[in-house]
């Protein structure tokens, strides 16, 4: 912002903070201002065409006498006085039905539009005065509330807004309707001084207006503020945060702006050249361009109007660039669906109603259509003479700001003509003095512009990054009515709310708002049957997400509810002993499925030490089966490969030497399926540079892969084991230690092995005791019981006694491998003597076999 | 109530209504003149049309744009008149009905 506006802006706000309030002038409605307009409105109508039959009767009857007019024009006798009389009355009715926004009384009415010019052409604002920026709804609000005498005067004040669309709309857009709040509750905010509570609101309603480009001091902002100073507890309570607040402000913000260019472009579109000649006739016809492109200004002309909601930054940002001059390029870089296009379409509709600095006003935005001239055309030789006959045409009708949208595609090609595409917009850029708009996404840059450092260079970038949750909801909610109306169905706020926030677990290599906008439409389609029958809200949407990604989202069902209290009870029918491991990992999955775990970062990351054998691998499997339904959801990598730092390129993915992308044993297979289970067996043998890869995805949940790729981990529960301190362990238990003793043991000589940073990233660090004898039998049960279900299938009884149980843990556990042995074991002893007796004949269906 | 549906009757005549049919007229006014494109014309009246830089073009180009701008100043004064009986109109006929219907009665 230039110095002189910045200061010109400093003496207007502080013009707006010192504003005075003329009261009488506010108060002098009695109350009753309103109905006082409408009757005026309804005499003004029957006025107006009593007046008119009238008029038209008097001159009816004058021509039937065959006298002509001349009694009307130099009046004369009844009819004469009747109708000069009658034609005051009509010009009165007018006044009975006046615009009030120009004129509700005698007081000038002056707007925010009007203040802004006047800031930026340098004048003096002096002296401001409130109710000359108010609307007549907002005069007539505060008119009713200054009158009033109730105690609840701010309920009062707040049925009346309820009253005006515009605020309920404002409602409407948080998901909420006037029943959903209790106005009885304001009781005690209007405890406060009445005249006090009015002024502030007034003040800030003035400052509000003006700050969000609002044209008058009108009911949305009085609405606006005085759901952030008197509803934000009853808000809260129906989950209306602080962030949809700010929604909702960038919402009035981006409708105050769509009004007032819907305005200009009335005022404009007529003047606009509707050839693609300017209006001094001094640029060139462009057959070519006009052949393979897409005039941007023309569809605004023509009345395709859609604004994108919070880019000024960007559009400012583009504007500058492309204002310098010609020769001046920009490069949009945003990732697909981040609304590069839409930002365009912004810009034509800035050049259209003029909102730009003059060079840039008779200018049309032209986007090349690289697919349609490139199957055209011929040969690539034919492309490029196209492409060469394009850029001169824009250099010589010197009208032209060419927009080439996704222009990776052009540079997509074969690696020779790629280079030759890049040198041809390079050498059109410097010898034509283009202005240009291109349009990438990230990785797109790095792949196919970076590499051609000379055409790189000719751009300056504007950045777009992904718009916030609740801008994303704003922009939604516009898109929400065509979905509407293609599908038949209602789609509801929750159903908004749900999209916007699921999406970054479901469709995660994507932005907002698009994504939020394809959840939408694949919920409108599975729900196809409610349609005309009820809106479509939060659960529906979070029922499709769940579906696509194989882990409940949403509410909590009350089957999940008893599945998620009796986790512990599941865990150990396939764990034996671990209690203490196993209460730590339960309680980190409740709190991950109610919400509460960190936002960020994995739902749950936990390092299990502790000898081998004793139920680490199996706890892993089963929170998989558990929580995402399936042990197939493990990623599982052996550290112990990645000994040296020369790997670590292997868990992260690399270009090959044949230039290929060879995707990351641990990023390819969690970017493809996020929702997963990572199994770190063995960490202790790793490279510390490879474990320093694991502090940020621990940390901040995300990790770049090989290509630049940021992988989500945000989803992924993450468990290392190790296997370090295992003698220590085993030293203490026989010390006759108590668990938090070994543990504490164990964990000293963890630390001898990890930093401790990397410790405590975790969020919790779990020993793995020993099994003790009893443990090692019921392993040893687990295992002939499943043999034992097995033969009872072919109609085979088994039967055993503790004796064999005694002789399974015993031949099954050694203090190295734990129970590791034990399938092999039961395998030996007693599969494999079954077997031999069914071979044999020795025991049929029906028949019983005795261990 | 004398001041409100009176006084302010004429305050509204003579002050925003009237500032209201100014600037229609002015903006109706201001957008012919923008559609004959006269002030364009006569700013680029050296500029070749169509960025033809040779002799005749440039030749041509000066005499189609004096053409353009004469016939234009011409439509731009037609259109004056009506714009301008508009706003007399507006300034004289509360008088005038007045004037008329005090003639008929009294005189």
């Amino acid at each position: 912002m230039p110095e002189a506006e910045g200061q010109h802006n400093e003496n207007l706000r502080e013009s707006l903070i010192q504003a005075t309030i003329d009261w009488d002038y506010l108060r002098k409605g009695k109350g009753v201002r309103k109905v006082e307009n409408v009757l005026q409105v309804v005499v003004g109508r029957i006025l107006l065409w009593l007046s008119i039959i009238i008029e038209l009767g008097v001159i009816a009857s004058e021509l039937i006498q065959n006298r002509g007019l001349d009694r009307i024009l130099h009046p004369q006798g009844f009819s004469g006085t009747l109708f000069w009389v009658v034609a005051f009355l009509l010009i009165y009715s007018l006044f009975l039905l006046r615009n009030r926004e120009n004129f509700l009384d005698e007081r000038r009415k002056y707007n925010f539009h009007k203040l802004s010019r006047k800031v930026l052409k340098g004048k003096e604002v002096g002296r401001l005065e409130i109710a000359d920026y108010m609307n007549h709804n907002a005069i007539w609000l505060f008119d009713y509330i200054i009158n009033v005498n109730v105690d609840n005067y701010l309920a009062e004040l707040f049925e009346k807004l309820l009253k005006l669309s515009r605020p309920q709309a404002v409602l409407g857009r948080m998901g909420l309707t006037p029943e959903n709040l209790n106005v009885n509750l304001l009781e005690e905010k209007s405890q406060q001084e009445k005249d006090k509570t009015i002024e502030q609101l007034l003040r800030k309603s003035l400052i509000f207006a003006y700050e969000n480009g609002l044209k008058y001091l009108n009911e949305e902002a009085v609405m606006y503020i005085f759901m952030e100073e008197f509803l934000k507890d009853q808000l809260l309570s129906l989950q209306v945060l602080e962030k949809d607040l700010v929604g909702i402000k960038v919402w009035l913000r981006n409708e105050a702006k769509k009004t007032k260019y819907v305005e200009e472009w009335r005022s404009r579109v007529s003047i606009k050249p509707k050839t693609t000649v300017n209006r001094a006739y001094t640029s060139r016809f462009t057959p070519t361009l006009n052949q393979h492109a897409r005039d941007f200004t023309q569809e605004v002309i023509k009345g395709s109007f859609k604004v994108s909601i919070a880019r000024e930054a960007e559009l400012d940002q583009m504007v500058n660039i492309l204002e310098k001059g010609d020769k001046s390029a920009v490069l949009v870089v945003g990732e697909p669906g981040v609304g590069k296009t839409t930002l365009v379409k912004s810009l034509a509709i800035r050049m259209v109603v003029e909102d730009v600095p003059p060079k840039l006003q008779d200018m049309r935005l032209v986007g090349f259509d690289f697919n349609k001239a490139f199957s055209g055309s011929e040969n690539i030789e034919e492309f490029k003479q196209v492409l060469h006959n394009v850029f001169e045409e824009v250099s010589q009708s010197k009208n032209v700001v060419l927009v080439l949208d996704n222009v990776n595609q052009m540079l997509n090609l074969r690696s020779e003509i790629s280079g030759e595409i890049a040198n041809i917009i390079v050498d059109a850029f410097d010898t034509f003095n283009l202005r240009m708009i291109a349009t990438t996404d990230r990785s797109q840059f790095t792949r196919f512009i970076r590499p051609h450092r000379a055409l790189a260079g000719i751009f300056t970038q504007v950045r777009m990054e992904e718009p916030s949750d609740e801008v994303a909801m704003q922009i939604v909610m516009d898109e929400v009515p065509g979905i509407e109306a293609d599908y038949n169905v209602k789609v509801g706020y929750g159903a908004i709310k749900a999209a916007v926030e699921l999406s970054h677990k479901f469709a995660y290599d994507r932005v907002l708002p698009d994504k939020a906008i394809d959840i939408i439409k694949e919920t409108v389609v599975s729900f196809k049957h409610l349609a005309g029958k009820k809106p479509l809200e939060f659960d529906e949407v979070a029922h499709m997400v769940s579906s696509k990604v194989g882990v409940s989202l949403g509410s909590i069902t009350q089957d999940e509810s008893e599945k998620l209290s009796k986790l512990e009870e599941e865990m150990h029918k396939r764990v034996i002993g671990q209690n203490e491991a196993i209460d730590a990992v339960c309680g980190a999955l409740r709190r991950a499925r109610s919400g509460l775990s960190s936002s960020g970062r994995p739902i749950a990351s936990f390092l299990f030490f502790g000898p081998t054998g004793v139920g680490k691998t199996e706890v892993a499997k089963t929170v998989a089966a558990v929580y995402y339904g399936s042990e197939e959801r493990m990623v599982r990598i052996d550290m112990s490969e990645y000994h040296e730092e020369e790997n670590l390129h292997r868990l992260i993915g690399f270009a090959s030497d044949t230039g290929a992308f060879e995707g990351g044993f641990l990023t390819e297979p969690v970017h493809s399926n996020p929702f997963s289970l990572v199994l770190l067996d063995e960490i202790d043998k790793a490279n510390p540079k490879v474990l320093d890869l694991f502090l940020q995805v621990l940390d901040e949940g995300y990790l770049d892969d090989g290509l630049g790729r940021k992988v989500d981990f945000s989803n992924t529960i993450i468990i290392a084991t190790s296997n370090a301190g295992s003698s220590k362990i085993a030293e203490l238990i026989e010390k006759g230690e108590d668990y938090e003793g070994v543990s504490v043991g164990g964990l000293e000589q963890l630390k001898k092995i990890f930093r401790i940073e990397f410790l405590n990233r975790y969020d919790k660090v779990i020993m793995f005791k020993p099994l003790t004898k009893e443990e090692v039998k019921l392993v040893a049960k687990k295992f002939v019981e499943h043999t034992r279900l097995k033969l009872l299938d072919k109609g085979i009884k088994l039967s055993y006694g503790d004796e064999l149980l005694e002789r399974l843990a015993s031949l099954g556990y050694n203090p190295v491998f734990g129970a590791r042995e034990m399938r092999r074991i039961v395998q030996e002893e007693v599969e494999n003597k079954v077997a031999n007796m069914i071979v044999r004949g020795e025991v049929r269906s029906g028949g019983e076999v005795k261990l | 109530m004398i001041k409100k549906y009176i006084l302010n009757f004429w305050v509204w005549w003579y002050g925003a209504k009237l500032r209201e049919v100014l600037q229609t007229v002015y903006s109706f006014w201001s957008l012919s003149l923008a559609n004959l494109n006269i002030l364009a014309m006569l700013g680029n009246l050296f500029v070749p049309m169509f960025r033809d830089q040779s002799f005749t073009g440039r030749v041509v180009s000066i005499f189609l744009r004096l053409g353009w701008v004469t016939g234009g100043t011409v439509i731009q004064i037609l259109i004056t008149i009506p714009a301008v009986s508009i706003i007399v109109i507006w300034l004289v006929l509360p008088f005038l009905c007045i004037y008329q219907f005090i003639q008929a009665f009294f005189l």
